[in-house]
């Protein structure tokens, strides 16, 4: 059903990935051809082809805007203030003070990554942690879970039925996590 | 069936439903869809610019191209499935769930934004555990481990599955109809029939069919078909809403959940890529591919999914509403468990190993395919 | 090519006057580049006041920092990078005041209405093309951040991937799909109006 590198002509989802790239010229000769093909026979996909490139040019056309008539007035106040503390701070702390400012300006770009980079760390951590813990001797009923890879998967899929109200998590948790017992009956 | 939080952040893809399985043409057609064309409904919230016009684009314009049958989805059961995703009702129940002869209740508790929580009274080896899913986070606590597994997922995400959801009615590949009333733990519900559209299929093959209730937008029963019939059933035996629950937003936190368990963070980075070279080249692997599909699925997508050291590659397959997950990545410990192709099939979860260029590779099937062609499938892979 | 050579060779040259305490470089830089930053930080935070207030803020911090401004680098990237830091410092501050001023926003339904598409050609609907700018702009703010910072840069400031990977220190991947992320966001809301234009 999947062929490598193919769409399949039906298959709009696999149009739809890669239509950015299409409108951005950044498709291979074979996918370009492949997915103008699929377009010829799908309108909703070439509206959409359509919609995008109209979002882009909308993009690159926004009004410009300018900024008020005592912009530059107001600016030079702000950098004469500036220079005013500056000077002050010279004789005594002139680097320090600099320092700061730069600091200050390196913080803003810092600072967004720092929670990211924590957070990051805990989540390595506890995956590192769990590797080992979570092969060994799981009860009966969870016996199957090969590796902590598997068991993973399994909880990724119960929180992605959990999200959809047509899912129903509580069937899918009785589903991958069948009671042992029942399981050769279940499979002749 | 898996997935949505392995997906990157805002990418523009279809998101999934449910988890069962889906076959096709020789179904017993449960309910005779009926045609309700030209009809015009009204949408709850609409922008004032389109006040006075009805709504169009639901089910009764399939697209022309897939001409086959002149069969529509009523509007008011789209509206009335639509309003599941926005339900902002809090309610309390005790919910029965059944797969095959295996039954589990839960206690239930329901809020705004699809948030539940399901707490396990049977079977036993479920007893104490906890379910909670919120609009970024699924929590799942085990007691017996005292562990809490937490995934989170971008804001959404709902939103997403609703678009799918519509998207496949507009396109005609899904119906919706209504096919009656019943009262489910003393509230009226209306049933709404959802079927996947297949050529020569008067009424299409049933999916799920779900109770609602019209006055909150709350699933009372939720049963998911296969092509052989019922597969799961979860229904309410009681239910209090609004006020009288006395469900709070706390009821839905982790703050709610055992202090004391450990948290463990599910995979938490994924990207989609295009083609399977990326994919092979991004795991280190040769991809083995199903030279079976069973019929009715295609290729949804392919991701890599970063866990650990190890990357895997995910390929999903989805008819309608029901979804199935490829997960393959190298097996990188000499002497893992991993079993040989399998026998037999093994509902829900299946893990074997295959050689592949040198390389072990494990492949993991989750799903709710009907036996035979699970494992068909599996035994097909190349 | 030679015109982007130019402007680089006259921004090298002001940057090295401005360097050496020459005013009327700096303000000659600040004429060069205010109205791409304002621009830029308006569609960022959506404030006119704001906006200007953040430009200067950029051109201030530019001017303190000048001697510390690498001369391989182009200073259209420079500033914006100073902006972008600046507008993601104001959107973390904005959204710590509103957590505790407003009532959560209700995230699913809101989107799910917008999200319908109507591909009908109704008069109301051509009407509102007039006002797409409109729509446009409140798209872009309905983005996330990230998501509106590329396709800010991209499609409208016409920056390049590797100037806008040198910017946010991100992979030229993760910029790439971030384009086309935000793109096909900005085409989903901005679907029904138009549907009516094709």
């Amino acid at each position: 059903m999947i062929n490598r590198k193919n769409i399949p002509n039906d298959n709009c989802d696999m149009a739809d990935a890669l239509l950015p790239q299409f409108v951005a010229g950044e498709l291979s000769a074979r996918q370009t051809w492949q997915l103008e093909k699929h377009l010829t026979s799908c309108r909703d996909c070439s509206l959409k082809v359509e919609q995008l490139r109209q979002t882009i040019g909308l993009l690159q056309n926004c009004t410009k805007l300018d900024t008020s008539d005592d912009f530059m007035a107001k600016l030079h106040a702000r950098i004469d203030a500036v220079d005013a503390s500056a000077e002050d701070f010279k004789s005594s702390e002139q680097r320090t003070s600099f320092r700061d400012i730069f600091k200050r300006i390196g913080s803003v770009r810092r600072v967004p990554g720092l929670p990211i980079g924590v957070a990051l760390g805990v989540a390595a951590v506890l995956m590192i942690s769990l590797i080992p813990g979570i092969r060994p001797s799981q009860s009966a009923a969870n016996a199957y879970q090969p590796d902590a890879h598997t068991s993973t998967v399994v909880e990724a899929q119960l929180a992605q039925t959990a999200a959809d109200p047509l899912g129903d998590a509580a069937a899918d948790q009785l589903v991958v996590h069948q009671d042992s017992s029942t399981l050769d009956n279940s499979n002749p | 069936m898996i997935n949505i939080y392995l997906l990157p952040k805002g990418s523009k893809i279809k998101y999934a439903l449910g988890a069962l399985a889906i076959v096709v043409c020789t179904a017993t057609s449960v309910v005779s869809a009926k045609a309700q064309l030209g009809r015009t409904f009204k949408r709850a919230h609409k922008p004032a610019a389109h006040a006075s016009r009805p709504l169009r684009g639901y089910g009764y314009r399939p697209s022309k191209s897939k001409a086959s049958q002149q069969v529509y989805s009523d509007p008011r059961a789209v509206n009335l499935l639509l309003q599941t995703f926005t339900s902002h009702a809090f309610y309390k129940g005790v919910q029965h769930t059944q797969v095959g002869s295996q039954i589990s209740v839960q206690n239930v508790m329901g809020g705004p934004q699809g948030r539940l929580r399901l707490d396990y009274i049977s079977p036993p080896r479920f007893a104490g555990d906890v379910m909670v899913t919120a609009p970024k986070t699924f929590l799942h606590y085990i007691s017996t481990k005292q562990r809490t597994y937490v995934t989170h997922w971008p804001a959404g995400k709902r939103m997403r599955i609703a678009t799918r959801l519509r998207t496949l009615i507009r396109n005609g590949k899904l119906l919706v109809t209504q096919t009656g009333w019943q009262e489910i733990a003393g509230v009226n519900c209306t049933i709404v029939r959802i079927a996947r559209n297949v050529a020569g299929v008067p009424g299409g093959v049933t999916q799920r069919q779900v109770w609602i209730d019209p006055a909150n937008g709350i699933i009372l029963r939720n049963e998911r078909w296969s092509p052989a019939g019922i597969q799961s059933v979860s229904y309410f035996t009681s239910i209090d809403m609004g006020g009288a629950s006395g469900v709070t937003m706390r009821d839905f936190t982790v703050a709610s959940l055992p202090a004391n368990s450990h948290r463990q963070r599910i995979i938490n980075q994924s990207t989609r890529v295009l083609s399977l070279e990326a994919a092979e080249q991004s795991a280190g692997i040769h991809v083995l591919l199903p030279a079976y599909i069973p019929a009715g699925y295609h290729i949804n997508g392919i991701w890599t999914v970063h866990h650990g050291k190890l990357t895997s590659v995910l390929m999903r397959y989805s008819a309608g509403v029901n979804h199935f997950s490829i997960f393959e990545h190298q097996v990188l410990r000499r002497g893992s468990s991993y079993p040989h192709p399998p026998l037999r099939p093994r509902a829900g979860v299946q893990t074997w190993r295959q050689e592949a260029d040198g390389t072990t590779i494990a492949i993991t099937y989750i799903g709710s395919l009907a036996p035979s062609d699970q494992i068909t499938m599996e035994r097909s892979f190349r | 090519m030679v015109a982007v050579g130019n402007i680089m060779h006259a921004d090298f040259a002001l940057v090295q006057r401005a360097k050496a305490q020459d005013r009327a470089a700096f303000n000659e830089i600040v004429l060069r580049y205010k109205s791409k930053v304002y621009n830029y930080i308006f569609r960022q935070v959506g404030s006119a006041s704001d906006a200007e207030d953040l430009t200067q803020e950029t051109f201030v911090r530019a001017y303190l920092s000048i001697n510390s401004f690498q001369s391989r680098a182009s200073l259209n990237t420079w500033l914006f990078r100073i902006a972008t830091n600046l507008c993601i410092d104001q959107g973390r501050k904005n959204q710590r005041t509103r957590s505790f001023l407003a009532p959560p926003v209700r995230e699913d339904e809101d989107s799910v209405d917008q999200d319908i598409p109507d591909s009908s050609f109704d008069p109301q609907i051509l009407a509102l093309n007039s006002e797409l700018g409109v729509k446009l702009e409140a798209a872009l703010r309905s983005l996330p951040e990230k998501l509106r910072t590329v396709i800010l840069l991209y499609d409208v400031e016409g920056l390049s991937y590797d100037e806008i990977s040198g910017i946010l220190d991100c992979p030229l991947g993760t910029i790439k799909s971030r384009i086309f992320n935000a793109r096909s966001a900005l085409r989903e809301k901005l679907a029904p109006y138009l549907q009516s234009v094709v």
